[in-house]
């Protein structure tokens, strides 16, 4: 390294431009909504230490100074998104109750649908726009049309965090009531914090309001069983996050910024990277919001469960972003007659309810071939499960432990293709899919791939461990000072082993 | 004979046993009887804790012995790193080791410590002038303490952290490159120095020099308390090289260092001029951007005044190295700023009384890798002639002191 390489590094632009000094001051203070940051956890010690110092019979004050923490965690980044969001949720708090009242069916209806336009015209409005409005403009080109408004830049537009997530959630809250699931709440801070409570806002997991509401309601009581609980999933959702998935993303971001540069190994080394980091960035993360809930004496849906051995597509979607996978089942695989009805109708449902889904993670078109290609292989695995109802021998081969070797292989192989498609650019997709089907020369990977072996083996290995349940049965014999020392341990470790620029979490756009 | 429980019991007939059961019912109810009374008459009881079960006793004792490793584990670190500089700033503290042992192998020998930037920590290779040395007691016994980036300032930071390490140099290179005078904005040291690679001692001349001299005492700060992972790239840089990226190893110059402190440059061949014309090129811009508005800083000329009294007050002697550049490189330098630089030099020479090694056109231009670091093979025949211009410019009078 040369005398000028090491002049580069400069000052980052404030990100944050807030007309209120109190604002200003908390974004100093919290300038990222990241579990794994310094500030957070300084953050969350205050949170934590205020809200059990709250006797217990005070249960609302908790619940009031939950919500309270959760807006400034959300103002930090955006005072004005966070005001945006309380509103919206207190819109949401005055439907409710509204429908919960009532008893028209078709002015619940109306309230209904005035809810559910409501969210997903906000939501519409900010992930969206830019898509549609871009794609209006090509089409009118295309035609010879003058479109009357500029492109828009699709890197450049700001989407409130965690959005996706919440609406869904609002979503669910008002389809329940409106379907008599759950009545309306009535208590304005508890509705608050189902929507605003910080450790599921920024990327879930999507909780229903029939669970979170209840779990308000109940008083918290200290349990130190919990505490170790939830401080394990923090670490381990930590160390996923820091010295897996940021570690990944040094194979992987080059590449998949410019893959036509690269050699066609090094594009074959980075899409499995990348499978690994999106599962560790997501799952670390995950985990991280479910250990937090836990501090605070709450329990929040396990998110994943170790889907790269999941034997089959269907499988792979029982195990990966659960609460994700059973909202679209509930509120638009099933509203659309699920697996009712002819086989046609069935492969119908689960092709719109696949490709809805991978709208949702964003506004482009890889995303929606991301969709759409799960539920081509949804479909494609329903074909085959019927085809092997008559052909016992094969059905026999498939579940012998080779047998599910391969198909565990097979369905890793075909999500981490699909992953190719899950980013913004279409036309680096493409480029990638071009470098891995047609070898070509090009640079090698930016480093040893020696270290992505290592970590593609360790994580497997630790899956296996939890589910041949060797772990199970090792945990539950371990000393207490083995099991402590080794949360330090993974503190430490996840510490050294993150990389200097480390990134943010792929799923805090969605 | 001793009667024990144990006898006791075997002697008891069943229906004996029967009696004693009865007795231990009969005085259960009694105790339960006397304390209803009691409660009855002191008011309500506490309400009864649950018993503890025994996976919340774990839980607490694993919570306990997680914050006991990680505090345990955290002030082991700190204790190391501040035990082995090398952990901190492995630039320095690997060839502060080195140096160490070379001098302990040539006791006698006058050590010779270059100090300065990448020209020098990749231009000066004393092990080529250990091959050629004539042999005498008295060869200058030369030493690379070069540092990627080190303007005067840096510098500075070594001088002292030498004398401070005890070592007793007889002769103190320190390289003069005018490039490096300014230290404005992000030109200045205290840009590309890494505050977290410094130690405690270093903050006076952070406080003289820096520009943000608050802000790196943050920076050291917080190298101490969060000290995994203020310190992990140059940790992972020394433990597996391989597992960090080459953009994300900024710190990562000291890597491949040899046993006399000169880190390998860039391996270009004298007849590989395609390759030189890329680096010079890809160098150009950076390089016209430093000389754009250059003047010579104050803090500049104060630090290797500085710099140059803090050796001579331990009793070493002082010279100044003007490293080689390429005729090119030279015709980059605006005339007033090599003027100026002249004029600089010179004061300093009358000022101070300290002899200047100008080596700028020694090497011919097949020897510089990209026009102002040398290359691997010009590393080697530069440091043969410096060890003989060494020599004659500072003749010994006596060993190490």
């Amino acid at each position: 390294m040369s005398l000028p390489l090491l002049a580069e590094a400069s000052a980052a632009e404030p990100a944050f431009q807030s007309g209120f000094a109190y604002f200003r001051w908390l974004h100093e203070l919290l300038p990222a909504p990241f579990f794994h940051t310094q500030a957070f956890l300084a953050f969350f010690a205050i949170v934590l230490f205020v809200y059990w110092s709250v006797p217990r019979r005070f249960q609302m004050t908790r619940v009031w100074i939950l919500v309270i923490a959760s807006f400034h965690f959300y103002a930090a980044w955006s005072y004005e998104l966070a005001f945006l969001v309380t509103g919206t949720t207190l819109a949401d708090y005055i439907f409710g109750r509204i429908m919960g009242h009532s008893e028209r069916p078709r002015f619940r209806k109306l309230i209904l649908f005035t809810s559910i336009g409501m969210n997903l015209g906000i939501l519409c409005y900010f992930k969206y726009r830019g898509f549609f409005l871009n794609e209006l403009f090509d089409g009118m080109r295309k035609l010879g049309m003058e479109p009357g408004y500029e492109k828009m830049n699709p890197l450049a537009i700001f989407i409130p965090f965690g959005i996706s997530f919440y609406t869904f959630e609002a979503i669910s809250y008002a389809v329940d009531v409106y379907k008599r699931k759950i009545p309306a709440e009535k208590s304005l801070p508890r509705f608050l914090l189902f929507i605003l409570f910080f450790p599921h806002l920024v990327a879930g997991p999507i909780v229903r309001a029939g669970d979170l509401l209840r779990q308000t309601r109940r008083a918290k009581r200290w349990n130190w069983l919990r505490v170790q609980v939830g401080v394990q999933l923090f670490l381990i959702g930590a160390f996923k996050k820091m010295a897996i998935a940021d570690r990944m993303a040094l194979f992987c971001d080059p590449v998949f910024a410019s893959p036509e540069q690269y050699n066609s190994v090094a594009v074959w080394f980075a899409v499995l990277a990348y499978a690994v980091r999106i599962y560790c960035d997501f799952s670390g993360y995950s985990d991280m919001a479910v250990g937090a809930a836990h501090l605070l004496g709450y329990k929040l849906i396990n998110n994943f469960n170790m889907p790269y051995l999941a034997a089959n597509v269907s499988d792979f979607w029982r195990r990966w972003h659960i609460s994700l996978s059973n909202w679209l089942r509930d509120y638009i695989f099933i509203p659309l007659g699920g697996s009712r009805g002819s086989r046609w109708l069935n492969y119908r449902n689960l092709l719109i309810t696949m490709t809805i889904g991978g709208l949702w993670h964003g506004a482009a078109w890889g995303y929606i071939l991301w969709g759409l290609a799960h539920g081509l292989m949804l479909v494609a695995h329903k074909q085959f499960k019927d085809y092997c109802e008559n052909k016992p021998r094969l059905t026999a081969f498939l579940e012998t432990m080779f047998g599910t070797g391969l198909r565990i292989c097979f369905t890793f192989f075909c999500v981490s293709m699909c992953w190719v498609l899950f980013q913004p650019e279409l036309g680096k997709a493409l480029a990638i899919f071009e470098k891995l089907f047609h070898i070509q020369r090009g640079q090698v990977l930016p480093l040893n791939n020696r270290s992505l072996w290592y970590t593609v083996i360790f994580l497997f290995a630790c899956q296996w461990l939890v589910r041949s349940g060797a772990w199970a049965w090792i945990y539950r014999r371990l000393p207490a000072p083995v099991l402590g020392v080794g949360y330090a341990v993974c503190l430490c470790a996840a510490l050294v082993l993150a990389p200097d620029n480390g990134t943010t979490f792929i799923y805090f756009q969605f | 004979m001793v009667v024990t429980p144990g006898v006791a019991r075997r002697a008891l007939t069943s229906r004996d046993r029967q009696g004693v059961v009865y007795v231990g019912r009969s005085l259960a109810v009694a105790a339960r009887y006397t304390r209803l009374k009691l409660v009855a008459f002191l008011g309500a009881p506490a309400p009864r804790a649950p018993s503890r079960p025994r996976h919340s006793r774990r839980a607490r004792a694993s919570l306990f012995w997680f914050v006991a490793g990680a505090a345990l584990l955290h002030a082991g670190a700190v204790l190391a790193t501040e035990a082995w500089p090398q952990l901190r700033d492995p630039e320095y503290g690997r060839r502060a080791r080195e140096l160490r042992a070379r001098t302990a192998k040539h006791p006698d020998r006058p050590l010779v410590v270059v100090i300065g930037s990448s020209r020098v920590s990749m231009g000066v290779k004393p092990d080529a002038w250990e091959a050629v040395r004539p042999g005498t007691p008295h060869d200058p016994l030369l030493f690379n303490m070069g540092a990627y980036g080190a303007g005067p300032v840096q510098e500075l930071i070594t001088m002292h952290r030498v004398f401070a390490d005890g070592f007793r140099p007889a002769v103190v290179l320190l390289e003069y490159c005018p490039m490096l005078l300014r230290q404005d904005g992000r030109f200045g040291d205290s840009a590309r120095l890494d505050p977290r690679r410094l130690r405690w001692s270093d903050r006076t001349v952070v406080r003289n020099y820096f520009a943000d001299p608050d802000g790196a005492e943050r920076r050291m700060r917080a190298a101490r308390l969060n000290v995994f992972a203020e310190n992990r790239e140059r940790w992972m840089l020394q433990a597996v090289p391989e597992w960090v990226s080459k953009f994300g190893a900024r710190n990562g110059g000291w890597v491949g260092l040899d046993q006399w402190g000169w880190t390998p440059g860039m391996d270009v061949l004298p007849h590989d001029a395609a390759t030189r014309r890329m680096l010079i090129e890809h160098n150009r811009e950076d390089v016209h951007g430093r000389f754009d508005g250059h003047t010579i800083d104050p803090n500049s000329d104060r630090a290797l005044r500085e710099a140059v009294a803090v050796a001579r007050a331990h009793g070493s002697r002082v010279g100044f190295l003007y490293l080689p550049e390429s005729v090119e490189f030279q015709s980059w330098y605006p005339a007033p700023v090599e003027r100026a630089a002249r004029t600089h030099l010179a004061g300093l020479e009358r000022d101070l009384g300290v002899p200047i090694i100008n080596a700028r056109d020694w090497m011919s231009d097949d020897q510089l890798a990209d026009g102002f670091h040398l290359s691997r093979v010009g590393a080697g025949s530069f440091t043969e002639r410096l060890g003989l211009a060494v020599g004659a410019r500072f003749p010994v009078t006596g060993g190490r002191p």
